[in-house]
């Protein structure tokens, strides 16, 4: 099992676009914003900084590990993955356990860019907790990206998880705090999960616990995408 | 009980929509056999080693691998298979995926018996998305004698094979063998089972129409060839003689197929074309295209 987790991160990393879109972009778009348009309350430069890390995570669970098994699916890969002793399950926990190891990276640059080029700073206990906060507010994408790579072939996938991406980022809230929405989209907004998730980090950074009446919303999202895509697995093997 | 035999069908259907793939097959394969599965494109041999592997459920009857499910098989690591249509996954070399798949069985192939069965001596450091498709047919079947797996399923392993690569590879797959593995593999080429296997299951809509060694499968057919020289105005007409149900023309030679040899020579003599006459049993080839006519 350790040798596959290795194996899974390695072939990842071996991916142009996969660091491209998760990593690189986070990281680009993160000090644009925040140099072009910051100069302002270095609140900003934190609060993007968790915001584009966010991002960054929900594309590797999305794309990097959802669209993958669909990829593997219609390539027959997971049919002879079935045959040798490592079960359907063992695959989907190593999928997991390779995506939050893959979620790493990206937190850790953008947090990086934030402490070295913006100048963010904050007690130590904060940055130590934003790192597996973030990695919880990753998990209903990822799960969401396990459900898409049970029910669509390859191409299909792919597309349908960045356009969930994309929608999912700037509807959160993610590229644009949710403040400067019309009235009726940040009533929307504060519907979805990447809200609810980014707001997990962004109550840290304004000093409060991480988990207000909110993290109630995201719970249920957890719940309904680990369960969406623990069916799908079962429909699927 | 039933663990001496390798594989074990009782009563096995599967059906899509109103179409029969396989239609009541029995089937048992004792441990250490090389069986080959021969059938025409359609016949049911894909539908048969898919439930054979567990990967599709049959609609009716049993299927055991060593006297228990094919999962519970699998599971234990007792199963290797090189199927039809899939893909090697990119970014990843040969030498990192033998070695990952090696981990997931119990007892494995050492690494050099592994290179030296399947013939990739020198591919080791190769991404597998770099590799041309006869070297990933290889690589396909190292990864499914990874494991020292007892049963070996081969689905048209040579299917998109030249000459070349396919004698290669029987060689391969007869290193394996003879380590006293169970081998069943599926092929459309006659002489790929005739030359590979020790015993020959001849399937045809959905049903074993044949089942014994080459030899015994050639005899079942009642099938002759009469060969004579080809006459000097070709081969036209011949195939209109009494009791012919095919003419091969090879070189300078006609080769008549029949049930009914004294009836096809007596009309030879009649028409002046009896020279150079041999009559002989059937070929595999031809028990095969009677068989499944």
């Amino acid at each position: 099992m350790g040798t596959y987790l290795l194996l899974e991160v390695r072939r990842t990393l071996r991916s142009v676009p996969f660091l491209l879109y998760t990593v690189g972009f986070p990281v680009g778009f993160y000090l644009l914003f925040t140099q072009v348009f910051g100069g302002g309350a270095s609140n900003w430069a934190a609060q993007y900084m968790v915001s584009m890390a966010l991002y960054g995570a929900m594309g590797a669970g999305l794309t990097g590990v959802g669209a993958r098994i669909a990829t593997e699916r219609t390539r027959g890969w997971t049919r002879t993955l079935a045959l040798t002793p490592l079960r359907p399950a063992g695959y989907l926990v190593i999928k997991l356990a390779a995506s939050v190891l893959l979620t790493l990276p990206v937190i850790l640059l953008v947090m990086l860019a934030g402490f070295a080029v913006n100048g963010v700073r904050l007690p130590v206990s904060t940055w130590l907790l934003l790192v597996p906060l973030l990695w919880l507010a990753t998990l209903p994408f990822t799960a969401l990206g396990i459900a898409i790579g049970y029910s669509a072939r390859d191409e299909v996938a792919n597309g349908v998880s960045i356009v969930l991406l994309f929608a999912l980022s700037i509807g959160g809230g993610l590229w644009m705090p949710v403040q400067l929405f019309p009235g009726w989209l940040a009533a929307v907004a504060k519907g979805l999960p990447s809200y609810r998730a980014g707001e997990l980090a962004w109550r840290v950074l304004d000093g409060h616990q991480p988990f207000g009446a909110g993290a109630l919303v995201f719970a249920g999202w957890l719940v309904a995408l680990l369960a969406l895509a623990g069916w799908r697995f079962r429909r699927a093997s | 009980m039933g663990s001496n035999d390798a594989v074990m069908f009782a009563g096995v259907s599967k059906s899509y929509g109103a179409v029969r793939a396989v239609d009541g097959v029995d089937l048992t394969i004792p441990c250490g056999q090389t069986v080959a599965l021969l059938g025409p494109n359609g016949a049911g041999k894909s539908t048969t080693i898919n439930m054979m592997l567990g990967l599709f459920p049959a609609d009716r009857g049993r299927v055991e691998l060593f006297g228990r499910s094919p999962e519970a098989a699998s599971a234990a690591g007792r199963v290797g298979a090189m199927l039809q249509e899939t893909k090697l996954v990119p970014r990843v070399t040969v030498g990192e995926l033998l070695a990952f798949v090696r981990g997931l069985y119990p007892r494995p192939l050492p690494t050099d018996d592994l290179l030296r069965v399947a013939n990739l001596g020198g591919l080791v450091g190769r991404r597998l998305e770099k590799l041309s498709g006869g070297q990933a047919q290889r690589v396909k079947f190292a990864v499914a004698i990874a494991g020292r797996p007892d049963l070996l399923v081969l689905d048209e392993p040579t299917a998109a094979m030249d000459v070349e690569s396919r004698r290669e590879f029987w060689a391969s797959m007869r290193r394996y063998s003879r380590d006293g593995h169970t081998v069943l593999f599926s092929t459309h080429y006659v002489e790929e089972a005739d030359e590979s296997a020790d015993r020959v299951v001849v399937i045809a809509g959905g049903r074993l129409v044949a089942d014994g060694s080459p030899a015994e499968v050639r005899r079942a057919s009642t099938a002759q060839t009469v060969a004579v020289a080809l006459p000097y105005d070709g081969a036209a007409g011949l195939e209109r003689l009494p009791g012919v149900t095919a003419v091969e023309v090879r070189g300078d030679r006609a080769y008549l197929t029949t049930t009914e040899p004294d009836a096809v020579v007596c009309a030879l003599v009649e028409r002046g074309l009896l020279r150079h006459v041999e009559v002989r049993g059937a070929r595999l080839e031809d028990a095969y295209l009677a068989l499944t006519a």
